[in-house]
């Protein structure tokens, strides 16, 4: 991985590697996170991939994207501790393939789509926005129709309070409804133009063109990325519980922590986590689903930037105390290393092989870029590789120790009794 | 063992079958830290009746993935799944309707012992009648898990609509009725047949050494014995050309409704690469008439007939052909504006020009899922039950001509089904 330091502090990684037969090329705008923001991106992603001014509608889009041998080209956005990342993402063919060198087209084609969105009279085009803002709408209505995914949204929200855990990633109803279209777009200017920016191309290119077009086509810039991970302060813990008429309940238990992955102790929880719920092996899925046959899935998840922990499962709701009950006890097990300590190495091997193949695809390689350029500066993939090896039982046990439940949500069904009613 | 370099994609691959039946295919990946192993049956949720050696043996819907469940258990109770994760290894399953595929994926450099395991677990029987009882309240959680998905229970619903006796119109898993029926000796009766070498694929995609690997898959056959089978051959119930239930309306109390169509037409009589051919086709018309390739999306995103939801599918089997409309709101002229169109699109050719960009979509993607060890293993494996070598299929994309279109114009579009979740 070569990373140069380009138009003042912007930062060009490239990755050269010839066993992908495409070509990677992503581009992530970081922005403060807060919650307009957050609304507003969500909203400017229905826009500007949409079309653009030498791409005047989806058709013609369609046409030049096709042009390219079938190029896939989105916006992503995603939350890295107090960043917002705006991270536009092309994937095409890499010419050779083709006998035809068109690596300079799917350069422009991305400087078109991000610099020359489509708009009149400083604004997007009406129609565009309009539609980008009913489909916006039409998602975060949609959001409880999937009870799962609902769940761990409330259960965050909750738990988040007036910290970023408890934003939305499509943002808030009133605040998009409330997004005027001129200062929306003058809000994109602003981003494309002065917000810090990290290029980073993956496949067998051509280096010095690749350098040499991003310096002469993307603009200068003076921000620099201060990322910041961050604890959520500890409080009592809650039990809160809603009901609807779903076929099975939703159960989503967590607990608050200091330990983010800037912390030289974050492979000790990480290691722990595995073993306490993410692996076939791990204590929630065999003593939960395969001993006692109580639901199909169970698995925990780390706040990786933020410390703390969730653990998510669905069921009959005449299955919640039961599970709920053997949650806590299989987290105390952790907290006192009482479990078989062969489990300890099956964990660190399973994540050094996870993150060995990261390698293997152009998102885990960005992941990676991203980890050692930014959050742990002074660690290299090998010694991160040796971090997660020293890990010892004693370790976890102090790592979970950090860890308290603070939240247990419940998304129930309704009651036979009501339902009958009805 | 046959070797095949094709030297357009850069890829290499060799095929040997074995004495006792069972196909092997290992494909070259030298710069991919991970390797991929599937043992592959071609048994799915299709498959509910068979004929063996003359003698007719019907089983419950849902036997296949039943089956899938249970083979992870060892004789003592315990989980093969956690001796893969000693391995290192993550192990995994998947039953579709037309096969159920077992898998391994690790970075390790030495797979004999995983690779030993994988032949062992699936081809041995050794479920025992106490442990499928245990087995059924974790499936009927599986399967309600998806009936509580609104876009599964869309699709599950609409194939109920359109089939009588197909067992397409049955939930992979089963539905709770048939997963409580099912037996320790229905399983051992389905798997004798089903998982005998002739029935079966190995498939790798390594980095490896692929003499090697054939010589620990050759060593672990070599020692194992199996019934004696001269012919199975599955049976499927007559399904009537009309559609089942012509309009369903099921209520889910969401906050977004959701509607589709299906057409249902008779069979083709193709198989291997022309079915494959026609499937590619088919495809291609829905890109076609029904995406953002073609101006009127737009125009019915603007009159808020769609939303950027709207899909469309199509399927060519020997079996079942149809195709599939979906949205994700309800729009009162929805299916009536689509059947207008559909009169239009059928009376109009597709043009030169449309034909070959469709065509350099198709192929970009194509060429790009060699980029992934995952995708090559899966479509290969696809590809083989149909008698096609995966690189073959790029030769079918570029060899479609505008009147290959011709056989969607003579369907009988008139044959329907309208389902609507509220």
């Amino acid at each position: 991985m070569k990373i140069s330091r380009i138009n003042n502090n912007s930062q060009l990684i490239i990755y050269p590697t010839s066993k992908f037969k495409d070509l990677t090329i992503s581009i992530q705008f970081h922005l403060p996170l807060t919650k307009e923001n957050i609304s507003k991106l969500a909203l400017v992603s229905g826009i500007v991939v949409d079309q653009s001014q030498k791409y005047v509608n989806k058709v013609e889009l369609n046409k030049k994207l096709d042009k390219l041998y079938g190029a896939n080209y989105a916006l992503t956005r995603t939350i890295k501790g107090n960043s917002l990342v705006c991270d536009f993402v092309f994937n095409g063919i890499n010419g050779k393939y083709l006998n035809q060198d068109i690596l300079l087209d799917q350069l422009n084609f991305i400087k078109e789509m991000i610099y020359h969105p489509h708009a009149t009279q400083n604004a997007f085009t009406e129609v565009l926005f309009n539609e980008a803002k009913d489909n916006l709408l039409y998602q975060i209505k949609a959001k409880k129709d999937s009870a799962a995914r609902y769940a761990i949204f409330q259960a965050l929200k909750i738990y988040g309070g007036d910290t970023p855990l408890a934003f939305d990633s499509l943002g808030d109803k009133d605040e998009v409804m409330a997004i005027d279209n001129h200062q929306l777009y003058q809000w994109y200017l602003e981003i494309i133009h002065n917000s810090y920016y990290e290029i980073a191309v993956i496949g067998d290119v051509d280096e010095a063109l690749i350098k040499d077009f991003f310096i002469k086509n993307f603009p200068k810039v003076e921000q620099q990325i201060n990322l910041v991970t961050y604890n959520k302060n500890k409080a009592n813990l809650q039990s809160i519980s809603e009901e609807a008429d779903i076929q099975q309940s939703q159960l989503v238990m967590v607990f608050n922590g200091s330990i983010n992955m800037s912390d030289k102790d974050y492979y000790s929880l990480a290691v722990g986590c595995a073993l306490f719920g993410q692996l076939p092996t791990s204590l929630l899925f065999s003593e939960i689903r395969e001993k006692r046959s109580l639901c199909y899935s169970i698995y925990s998840r780390l706040f990786v930037f933020e410390g703390g922990m969730y653990v998510a499962t669905s069921m009959d709701s005449s299955k919640l105390a039961e599970t709920e009950e053997l949650v806590k006890t299989l987290f105390t097990q952790v907290q006192k290393g009482e479990y078989n300590p062969e489990m300890v190495k099956i964990a660190k091997d399973m994540i050094i092989d996870s993150l060995r193949g990261s390698y293997d695809d152009y998102q885990g390689i960005l992941n990676l870029a991203f980890k050692l350029n930014h959050v742990n500066k002074d660690l290299t993939f090998d010694k991160t590789l040796e971090l997660i090896n020293d890990v010892k039982l004693s370790d976890i046990s102090k790592a979970f120790k950090n860890l308290n439940l603070e939240l247990v949500y419940t998304y129930k069904q309704r009651s036979s009794d009501e339902n009958n009613s009805k | 063992m046959k070797t095949t370099v094709n030297k357009r994609l850069n890829e290499t691959y060799h095929i040997e079958v074995l004495e006792n039946g069972l196909s092997v295919l290992i494909w070259e990946k030298p710069e991919f830290a991970k390797s991929f192993f599937g043992l592959a049956t071609n048994f799915g949720a299709l498959h509910l009746s068979e004929e063996v050696d003359g003698v007719l043996n019907n089983f419950h819907s849902g036997i296949a993935h039943f089956l899938e469940h249970k083979m992870f258990e060892n004789e003592d109770h315990s989980d093969v799944m956690n001796t893969f994760t000693a391995l290192g290894c993550s192990v995994n399953a998947f039953t579709s309707y037309n096969e159920t595929l077992y898998y391994f994926t690790s970075s390790n450099d030495d797979l004999k012992k995983p690779l030993n395991l994988l032949l062992d677990f699936v081809q041995q029987f050794k479920v025992s009648k106490a442990s499928v009882e245990k087995e059924k309240g974790i499936i009927d959680s599986e399967y309600k898990m998806y009936q509580q998905m609104p876009g599964s229970k869309l699709i599950h619903s609409l194939f109920e609509g359109l089939f009588h006796n197909y067992p397409l119109n049955q939930d992979i898993s089963g539905d709770s009725e048939n997963i409580m029926a099912i037996s320790a000796q229905e399983l051992e009766l389905a798997h004798s047949y089903n998982y005998h070498p002739n029935n079966m694929l190995l498939v790798a995609v390594s980095k490896l050494n692929p003499k090697e690997i054939l010589e620990i898959i050759k060593k672990n056959q070599s020692q194992k014995e199996f019934i004696k089978i001269k012919e199975i051959k599955k049976v499927f119930p007559v399904e009537p050309l009309q559609v089942k239930q012509k309009y369903q309306e099921i209520k889910m109390n969401l906050a977004q409704g959701k509607i589709a169509m299906g057409y249902k037409f008779k069979p083709d009589s193709l198989v291997g690469s022309g079915l494959i051919k026609r499937n590619l086709i088919f495809k291609m018309f829905c890109d076609a008439n029904f995406t953002s390739t073609n101006n009127i999306y737009q125009k019915w995103l603007n009159d808020k007939i769609i939303n950027d939801s709207f899909m469309a599918d199509a399927e060519v089997s020997e079996r079942a052909m149809f195709f599939l409309l979906i949205n994700d709101d309800i729009n009162d002229n929805w299916s009536k504006t689509m059947d207008d169109y559909l009169q239009t699109v059928l009376k109009k050719p597709i043009t030169d020009q449309l034909l070959s960009q469709l065509k350099k979509r198709l192929i970009g993607k194509f060429i790009r899922d060699f980029d992934q060890v995952e995708e090559i293993a899966i479509s290969a494996m696809q590809f083989h039950w149909q008698g096609v070598e995966l690189p073959e299929v790029l030769e079918l994309i570029e060899s479609i001509k505008v009147e290959d279109f011709n056989f969607i114009r003579e369907l009988d579009w008139t044959n329907k089904a309208i389902l609507k979740i509220i």
